[in-house]
């Protein structure tokens, strides 16, 4: 029975963490949270207390519904692929299996369709998380496992012992009926029938025997026509059948073996190269990973609020690398960094636009040698995974160190292309925006076009140009200043008194121009708003802008050295026109790259706080992620090369070369002189050092000590091994030691070979022998007596039994000190 | 297996990195399975302990002890299966219970048992025995073979005498012995101790052995009041035996068999066996329990035989019979000793002429053995 609890509780939980797994790659919690209701109902209404429990009939019903409405999910709900509907079918009839009564089949099945939810959540995008929740499945797994095989042993040795309830004849009739039920309903409902209950007798239930068949005749001898049987002693049920730390230890250590083994057989499957089917088409294979169709939140017309939709999903979209262009050494950039995709020029009634000017540029073909040969020139490393849109996105100017021809640059546009969307895509292009390993605001302009034929503010936003008069009006900069009054309408916007930052708001009024009511309505929004109002204030003060769409990152993983760009990392900006005249002071006019004058970034939207308290934690969190997204979920045959295989090759060919191991050798044979120099020098020792050593191993010690006065008492009361080992104590029995020392000290000591018993026996005559009192015989046996009684009889002497026993101690004493030496 | 290979296959063909995680942490439990389950087997031991005999169709109960003799590791869901087999037999499927040991802590040892009953008599084999597990997922078994091989005789069923039996012994020997006068019931000599049995008097308790044994045990005596029993077995059956012969011959050695077993149980009188065989066999002894064991043990392995030795075991038992005692021929077909031709040695000896007025004959095969004799 007790296996039976732990095998029911486990599967319960096996059931819901499947679900979960699942769960996290759907991106929905339902279905985990009731499958979890349903395992907590199933362990006490439905195994425990048996009130809830599905009848056959109620169960294929249920089934069939289960089917149903996955067909429905398959077909009807718009966006469900085929994982998703065959996943949550999956959890339907785990449901349903959780409130049967329970046999081996049942159980065999919830661990199956356990299993098969983890693999179908294995083929979603799922986080670092999903590994360690694996973790967690693999060591429930292991254990439900091997639970129910000690209970199938238990059971099928039950049936054996019974040997005579063994008809193989009508086993085999109700299997092919049994086989007969399954195909036809898999005919109805697939393979799903394989979890419908038929009418027959459970595996757990002992097979009714057959009733005696009458003799064939009147047989003279007893013994004719019968043949020999035999029978075991069935197994209990009622034991824990060692299940028990002891075999939690063996799965845990079992549990951590399969982990290292995994590791090894996941690192060294070869990978093959990436084809492009391995992220398929929107809509197309049922396997595809939920959040690769997924939109961007910016394209060509981008709508006021739309980023909002995306701007709370933390789906990866790209990691950006930067790297020294001249050493090749990765390259730190501090601070925050904007990954420019598209530049946004024309603004109608809340939408911005491109210009009408549609070019789809050229090859990408390595930039001039006076570019590439800039010491300023920051090689950037990209990788994208599969998006909905062909641009691409960098920290711009950029300088083409390379030909690809998957690549456009529309420099009219300040764009960059690639052929077509939808796949995982890595490029690598040089950037001189970055100066000093920080991002510079100011990029300069490529002349191209006149940022003076940029559209000015349109007509109709009045409250718009009051509100930017009045603030200029309040700083008293010159309007001949662009710079400083850019800055200053900036710091306006990032007032908080001023505008709140937030991705959801309510029109005011309804009448006027998005940002109008931005403005003087409901004062929040999200960086289209903030972006916007800039750049339209701007504009009615006579400074040329744009709008910028692309990411703002500064979420760099320590472990990998690259910026994690997210959805939720979708912004939008401001890019200012300044003149060559109007650059702020410190920058080098005579630079030829300011001769087309230079866009100067503002970014008005006010920057969210960060904890500061949880960056070690995040340290270790980018760490896993890093190993998660680059070593496991994003191993391909590159990083296999890089990471195993070449330093795998490399060892090998080295331990092929004799020089190798008689470097080795010579290692280690110096390694005993080493030591000496390391000893004889007398650094390796220090006192402080020492004593804080010393220290330490105290405040451990004691921290034991102390840990186990707590422990120990409450370990015991929990397992009950006070009275498991007998309520024998050793001061309990101290008056036994008392009469051994009396007696050692008169020269009569216990021999290993004799009992407590037999020394008392023996003392005893000696003491009569000794003062001539045969009464003196009994004293020690009676001692003995009680001392059995507390020791092996754990019992308890009461007060009247004690006294005797001390007052038989005082005449042993005295007797002994009469006779000084016992003979 | 298959389904860690259709998993890597998924994996591998779409390039599944967290699928084919998957099936890597699959292949943990599959090839770690097979250490832990020749682990679990080592450092074991089975000792059995059983009867030295048993009589064809008694409940024979089998204790098999199982030691775990490592010293850190226990070991789990253990099926230990016996293999029975008669050493005569002649490619008969051997019996085999099995016992289930669910755990053996380290260091520890475990009982189980396996009851059972053996309907043919004869010698048989116990062994060697197997313990297998499949711990701790049921994905591989191994089987290990342990403990020795033992061999036990099953005797001869005993059936019960009916009381057309004793009628008919008194029948025979009335006038021909004198009733002798018992002075004492422990009077003879004393022959040895024996286990307590319903109807042994208390004064026959040595009460020190049976403080020894933990069991009564009484002293018991060669007493030489009752006749003395001359029991000749003829296993005779045809080439081809059907039901009906086989039928006849475990008959025959059955009411021999009890005949034995009542000579000893009273005791104080000479017993003779002779068995057919070339040459003819014979136990002969004062009536005693270890006399029975051993005329058990013979009557266990006696094999029929379709020759007619009839004439030759007469001839070879009568001169070794005692004079006086009851001779009783059991056979397994009509016998007539009047016979002239098939006798014609022995009837043409006067001395065993007499004797073989007195041979009584018992055809297992007619309808008069009911009167007889019961097999239960």
């Amino acid at each position: 029975m007790y296996v039976k609890r732990l095998l029911s509780i486990n599967m319960a939980t096996l059931a819901a963490l499947g679900t979960l797994l699942l769960g996290m790659g759907e991106g929905s919690y339902l279905l985990p949270v009731l499958v979890f209701a349903a395992a907590c109902v199933s362990v006490w209404w439905t195994d425990i207390t048996g009130w809830i429990r599905l009848s056959h009939r109620t169960s294929n019903l249920c089934v069939l519904g289960a089917v149903i409405l996955a067909i429905r999910e398959f077909w009807v709900i718009e966006g469900a692929s085929g994982a998703i509907a065959m996943g949550n079918l999956l959890a339907y009839v785990q449901i349903v299996l959780l409130l049967q009564e329970k046999d081996l089949r049942t159980w065999w099945h919830m661990a199956v369709l356990s299993f098969l939810q983890v693999a179908v959540a294995a083929s979603f995008n799922q986080g670092a998380a999903f590994g360690l929740l694996l973790v967690v499945y693999g060591f429930v797994g292991l254990s439900a496992l091997s639970l129910l095989y000690l209970h199938y042993e238990r059971i099928h040795f039950r049936d054996v012992t019974q040997a005579d309830a063994v008809r193989p004849g009508a086993w085999l009739r109700q299997d092919w009926q049994r086989v007969g039920k399954i195909a036809l309903a898999t005919l109805v409902v697939g393979p799903v029938s394989l979890f419908l209950r038929y009418h027959e007798a459970s595996p757990d239930t002992p097979v009714p025997q057959d009733p005696p068949q009458p003799a064939p005749g009147r047989r003279r001898w007893a013994l004719a026509g019968q043949s020999p049987a035999f029978s075991g002693t069935a197994p209990s049920f009622t034991g824990k059948a060692g299940v028990g730390w002891e075999l939690w230890a063996r799965l845990s250590s079992m549990n951590l073996a399969t982990l290292a083994l995994a590791a090894v057989v996941f690192v060294m499957i070869p990978r093959f190269e990436m084809p492009d089917w391995r992220y398929p088409r929107f809509g197309l294979g049922w396997g595809l990973p939920v959040g690769q169709s997924r939109t961007t939140g910016f394209s060509d017309t981008v709508q006021l609020g739309e980023l909002g939709n995306v701007s709370e999903d933390p789906e990866e979209v790209m990691k950006i690398w930067f790297v020294d262009n001249a050493s090749g050494a990765p390259y730190n950039v501090f601070g925050e960094v904007y990954l420019r995709g598209v530049v946004l020029t024309r603004y109608r009634d809340g939408s911005w636009s491109s210009s009408n000017d549609q070019s789809d540029g050229v090859e990408m073909k390595p930039g001039p040698n006076r570019l590439r040969s800039d010491p300023n020139l920051v090689r950037q490393k990209v990788e994208i995974l599969p998006l909905d849109r062909r641009e691409l996105f960098c920290v711009w100017p950029v300088v083409s160190t390379s030909q690809r021809s998957d690549i456009r640059i529309d420099l009219d546009r300040e764009r960059l292309y690639r052929d077509r969307p939808g796949r995982l895509f890595k490029f690598e292009i040089g950037t001189t925006g970055i100066f000093n390993h920080a991002q510079n605001p100011l990029a300069p302009a490529n002349g191209r076009s006149d940022p003076q034929d940029l559209d000015r503010p349109p007509r109709g936003l009045p409250e718009l140009t009051k509100i930017a008069a009045q603030w200029v009006a309040a700083s008293g900069i010159s309007p001949s200043d662009p710079y400083r009054l850019a800055r200053h309408l900036e710091s306006e916007f990032r007032k908080p008194e001023n505008f709140t930052y937030s991705l959801t708001r309510e029109t005011t009024y309804e009448n006027l121009d998005p940002i109008e009511d931005f403005l003087i309505g409901d004062k929040r929004g999200n960086c289209e708003y903030f972006a916007t109002a800039l750049a339209l204030m701007l504009r009615t003060v006579g400074i040329p802008t744009r709008i910028a769409i692309g990411y703002h990152c500064d979420e760099f993983n320590t472990a990998g050295r690259y910026y994690q760009v997210r959805q939720y990392n979708a912004h939008s900006w401001v890019e200012a026109y300044l003149a060559k005249d109007q650059l702020p002071a410190g920058v080098a006019k005579d630079d030829p790259r300011w001769a087309n004058g230079a866009w100067f970034r503002l970014d008005p939207t006010p920057a969210t706080l960060s904890s500061g308290a949880m960056t070690l934690a995040k340290s270790w969190l980018d760490r896993i992620e890093f190993i998660w997204e680059n070593y496991i979920k994003g191993l391909d045959t590159e990083r296999q090369s890089q990471a195993i295989y070449n330093p795998l090759g490399g060892t090998i060919r080295a331990m092929v070369n004799p020089d190798w191991w008689r470097r080795q050798l010579g290692a280690i044979s110096g390694l005993p002189r080493r030591v000496g120099q390391w000893l004889a020098d007398g650094r390796w020792f220090s006192w402080r050092g020492g004593l804080v050593g010393m220290v330490f191993v105290l405040i451990l010690y004691g921290l034991y000590r102390g840990l186990r006065l707590v422990v120990r008492p409450v370990w015991r009361r929990l397992t009950g091994r006070n009275h498991a080992r007998g309520a024998y104590r050793w001061a309990d029995v101290e008056f036994y030691r008392r009469l051994e020392k009396l007696l050692a000290r008169h020269g009569l000591r216990r021999t290993p070979a004799q009992t407590q018993r037999e020394f008392a026996a023996e003392a005893g005559r000696r003491l009569a022998d000794g003062n001539g009192q045969a009464a003196l015989a009994a004293l020690p046996v009676q001692i003995a007596d009680a001392f059995y009684a507390v020791r092996f009889g754990a019992m308890t002497l009461d007060k009247a039994r004690l006294e005797a026993v001390e007052q038989s101690l005082g005449r042993v004493a005295e007797a002994v000190e009469e006779g000084k030496r016992l003979p | 297996m298959a389904v860690i290979l259709a998993i890597l296959a998924l994996a591998m063909l779409r390039e599944m990195n967290l699928l084919l995680l998957l099936a890597a942490l699959l292949c943990g439990p599959l090839a770690l399975s097979w250490p832990l389950v020749v682990t679990t087997l080592g450092g074991l031991a089975v000792r059995r302990k059983m009867p030295r005999q048993v009589c064809a169709g008694d409940a024979l109960i089998v204790s098999l002890e199982a030691s775990n003799r490592r010293r850190g590791m226990a070991s789990w869901a253990l099926a230990v299966e016996e293999r029975i087999v008669r050493e005569d037999s002649l490619g008969e499927e051997p019996v085999r219970p099995a016992v289930y040991y669910a755990h053996i802590p380290a260091g520890e040892t475990a009982d189980r048992v396996y009851r059972g009953r053996l309907v043919e008599r004869g010698r048989y084999r116990f062994g060697p025995l197997k313990v297998s597990t499949r711990f701790p997922f049921g994905f591989f078994c191994r089987t290990i073979t342990a403990g020795t091989t033992d061999t036990m005789v099953v005797c001869p069923r005993l059936g019960r005498l009916k009381p057309g039996w004793m009628r008919r012994r008194t029948e025979a020997f009335e006038g021909t012995q004198r009733r002798r006068q018992r002075h004492s019931r422990v009077s003879g000599d004393f022959y040895g101790v024996r286990e307590w049995q319903s109807g042994d008097s208390l004064r026959w308790i040595h009460w020190r052995s049976s403080a020894r044994h933990g069991s009564l045990v009484v002293r018991h005596f060669e007493q030489h009041h009752n006749p003395d029993v001359a029991v000749l077995v003829d296993l005779w059956q045809p080439d081809r035996p059907g039901p009906d012969e086989l039928e006849n011959v475990e008959l025959a050695v059955s009411l021999a068999a009890t005949v034995v077993a009542e000579v000893c149980r009273k005791g104080g009188a000479e017993l003779f066996l002779g068995l057919t065989a070339s040459p003819p066999e014979c136990v002969a002894g004062p009536a005693s329990m270890p006399l029975m064991e051993e005329i058990m043990r013979t009557l266990a392995t006696a094999k029929a035989s379709s020759q007619d030795r009839a004439a030759e075991l007469l001839a070879w038992s009568l001169p070794r019979i005692r004079r006086g005692a009851d001779v009783i021929l059991v056979s397994t077909r009509q016998i007539d000793l009047a016979d002239p031709d098939r006798f014609a040695a022995l009837r043409a000896d006067p001395g065993r002429r007499a004797t073989l007025a007195r041979v009584r004959t018992i055809n297992t095969a007619s309808e008069e053995l009911a009167e007889y004799f019961q097999s239960e």
